[in-house]
């Protein structure tokens, strides 16, 4: 049992947006997020910045479009937009869609080759897929010395190493990283406490802590189980740490004794046994719904999930949320999984400069420390991970968890970079639903799902 | 329409004269009103066309050129013709023969159901009843409302953990199903969802066309004898068949589309459970990148929608024009 806080995050109340229908009637519902005043913080700005020694003038007068996903960056970063506006003289019109329209919207901007867009998000899964079609915007030559960007000032080595090498192809910069998730336990302290569940050594140790948990209440654990990447993200977790890996060469590799072994462990004994009812329809959304409703109290997700299942707007429990960094297995050091927010320039935009110079502005490490201490947003910037203000969204020393799981994380081993692998992910989850909904045998459905996984790659 | 008024209406859409009505002297439309009758037509249809080529004819030939073409955005190096390839591998995939079937499947429960539900509702609401206008306001809720927040609200209320519809069971002592999370019940939960929303419609749609049947003959039936449920069945229901005929294919249709509410609620699944054929297109050209292979889905959804439309919607439309 590593790290405990009661957490103070006061924003995204999406949960209770979403439940609340009314007013926030729309898919999107993500927005309402408590605390963010719209009164940027006199902390950042533009003396800092000013010492960056840029012209950030350059383009006086010039309009940026963005389109960008909701998100608690977004949400606190766009409140900011009139500082780069003051600062440059340029101005912003942001689209912020919802993330399933985003991807739609994303898709149809990038492929077409006539993006309106200057600049975009990109999604950790899309990422592969954006830039082996050639669609982003290499982006060493704007940050790695240009007359545009001050290097040594903005400075990419800030970025986490793993989401630096996450956003880049063949060794060159795609996209900046600006968020930074990865798997973590979470957990209710004071259940844990009752039932006598003082530590995780092994990821195998959370089946033992859900039997005991199971005293207090039916079903303790909370997992995702829907299809698509939702199943596959959280097994992923499951599967590096045993020690598995998706290919060799270009052949799917999740026929290997280690791909069973998590499969038993996380479909077959945590999700079936001790998971909730219905956990195959269930996206975080649903298992983030069963903690903060004191149905489950042992969940395995991304540490940005934080942000749902510790705000006090739509969780009972707050007060008594403990985090654990990813653990080992009885096989191999943990490797967890990992979920990178990144910033792109499509190499359609016709305003790549003044994209760039937009990105300088909002991924520095200035603008990324205001945003993170305002909300709390897990910045893949390691200087932001050492700001008080920013820390005090995570009491006690649940960063240093959150952290040394970053620092953890493998991109390599996970084949988001493949572009094939989101069709490979969809083949391997409905073969994981297989085990959790009609019981079948581990082996034989990762056998299956390997040969799925050869075909959706063809 | 009448086959003289027929006649009449392409002669002007060619640009010729009207006839002159029989017995009278027709006088001879000069060269200038001929050419600004031409030019009104023209400018009355302009923007119709240009709107039905933007957004209709383009995509058509968009998406017939791609099922033709190696198109797989992940592969951009492979492309060019195609031939029945996309087709040839859309059709071998496994898993679309049952997409096909679960669709035909829903859709056919669905309709029957709406249908059954609209007319009897919109019987109940076609004589006087107190309170009929809150009534219909309150039908027009379920497709008024913004589609993607309500099927969001389904879902959490679905939820087989800690949902609404499982929590107001549960305190009555009922057993508590997995209504997404079971294959089967996942598609009763969908088609569920979608009587909720279009079952209202059926009964406007169906109201309007009892209001415009003529009293006299209910109430001479009524003089005979004719139970309510005989006057709905054997006199409206014949009355009102070519509408019947035109709502229930129009619907149709409409229900093989659907998307937002199976994307939102189920995702497709449980597994593939509830993967419509429309669910697979959008994974195959989103999730995968194969504009090709989902193009070749399209058109192979579009045969089937013809096939419907030619069968019921256009003997049903002749029906109502006459």
């Amino acid at each position: 049992m590593r790290h405990e806080a009661s957490f103070r995050l006061s924003r995204r109340g999406l949960l209770t947006s979403a439940l609340g229908v009314g007013g926030a009637l729309a898919l999107g519902a993500c927005a309402s997020r408590e605390g963010d005043t719209g009164t940027p913080s006199a902390t950042t700005g533009t003396q800092t910045l000013g010492a960056s020694d840029m012209q950030w003038d350059r383009f006086k007068g010039e309009t940026l479009n963005l389109l960008l996903c909701e998100h608690w960056w977004t949400s606190a970063v766009s409140k900011r937009f009139p500082e780069f506006e003051a600062l440059t003289g340029m101005k912003i019109k942001a689209n912020t869609l919802s993330e399933d329209s985003y991807y739609q919207q994303a898709l149809v901007a990038l492929s077409s080759g006539a993006t309106t867009y200057d600049a975009l998000m990109v999604g950790n899964l899309q990422a592969g897929q954006y830039m082996n079609a050639g669609w982003l915007e290499p982006l060493d030559s704007y940050f790695g010395g240009s007359g545009l960007v001050n290097a040594d000032w903005f400075d990419t080595d800030d970025f986490f190493a793993p989401a630096r090498k996450a956003s880049s192809l063949n060794g060159e910069l795609m996209a900046l990283p600006l968020s930074a998730e990865a798997g973590v336990v979470i957990y209710r302290k004071d259940l844990a406490a009752q039932a006598g569940v003082t530590a995780f050594p092994t990821q195998e140790s959370l089946v033992d802590a859900s039997a005991k948990l199971s005293a207090a209440m039916e079903r303790p654990f909370a997992g995702r189980g829907r299809r698509g990447l939702d199943i596959v993200w959280t097994w992923t977790n499951y599967f590096l740490t045993q020690g598995g890996e998706f290919y060799n060469g270009n052949t799917p590799t999740v026929d290997s004794p280690e791909a069973v072994a998590a499969t038993e462990l996380y479909v077959q004994q945590l999700l079936t046994k001790y998971g909730p009812k219905g956990a195959s329809n269930m996206s975080w959304l649903e298992a983030t719904g069963s903690v903060n409703e004191g149905r489950a109290a042992l969940y395995t997700d991304a540490s940005g999930l934080l942000s749902v299942v510790l705000d006090k707007n739509s969780s009972k429990h707050t007060d008594q949320i403990a985090v654990s960094r990813w653990p080992d297995s009885a096989a191999a050091k943990a490797a967890p999984n990992y979920w990178y927010w990144m910033a792109g320039i499509p190499k359609a935009s016709r305003k790549k400069e003044q994209a760039a110079l937009f990105y300088a502005w909002a991924m520095s490490k200035e603008t990324a420390t205001s945003v993170s201490a305002e909300s709390g947003s897990p910045s893949a910037r390691e200087s932001v991970w050492s700001n008080e203000d920013f820390l005090s969204f995570y009491p006690g020393d649940m960063s240093t968890e959150i952290v040394a799981n970053l620092q953890a994380v493998q991109p390599d081993r996970v084949p988001y970079a493949r572009p094939t692998f989101p069709s490979e992910a969809d083949a391997l989850s409905l073969e994981l639903i297989k085990v959790l909904v009609d019981g079948k045998d581990p082996k034989r459905a990762m056998a299956d799902a390997a040969a799925a996984m050869a075909r959706a790659g063809r | 329409m009448s086959a003289d008024r027929t006649a009449v209406l392409s002669r002007q859409a060619a640009g010729s004269p009207p006839a002159a009505p029989p017995g009278t002297t027709g006088r001879t439309p000069r060269p200038d009103d001929r050419r600004s009758r031409r030019l009104f037509l023209i400018g009355m249809l302009a923007p119709m066309t240009v709107l039905l080529l933007a957004f209709t004819v383009y995509p058509f030939v968009s998406v017939l050129v791609n099922s033709l073409r190696h198109n797989n955005l992940t592969r951009p190096d492979e492309q060019g013709f195609a031939g029945l390839t996309n087709f040839a591998n859309t059709v071998g995939e496994p898993g679309l023969l049952r997409a096909l079937l679960l669709t035909v499947g829903m859709v056919l429960v669905a309709v029957v159901a709406e249908f059954a539900l609209g007319t009897l509702a919109a019987s109940l609401l076609w004589r006087p009843l107190r309170g009929s206008r809150l009534y219909l306001a309150l039908l027009v809720l379920p497709f008024g409302a913004t589609p993607v927040a309500a099927y969001l609200s389904w879902r959490l209320m679905l939820n087989p953990d800690g949902g609404q519809i499982n929590a107001a069971l549960a305190a009555v002592g009922l057993p508590t199903p997995g209504w997404t999370s079971e294959p089967m019940l996942a598609v009763v939960a969908l088609v569920v969802v979608d009587i909720w929303q279009w079952a209202p419609f059926i009964t406007l749609v169906m109201l309007a066309g009892l209001k415009s049947l003529p009293d006299e003959t209910f109430e001479a039936a009524a003089l005979d004898g004719a139970s309510a449920l005989q006057r709905l069945v054997r006199i409206a229901l014949p009355m009102l068949k070519p509408l019947v005929a035109f709502v229930v294919t129009i619907r149709a249709i409409d229900a093989v589309r659907t998307f937002d509410s199976i994307w939102i609620i189920t995702g497709g699944g449980p597994g593939a459970a509830t993967e419509t054929l429309v669910v697979r297109i959008y994974r195959t050209a989103f999730n995968d990148l194969h504009i090709g292979e989902a193009s070749a889905l399209g058109l192979l959804l579009l045969v089937v929608l013809f096939i419907v439309g030619k069968r019921f919607a256009a003997p049903a439309l002749q029906r109502l024009e006459h």
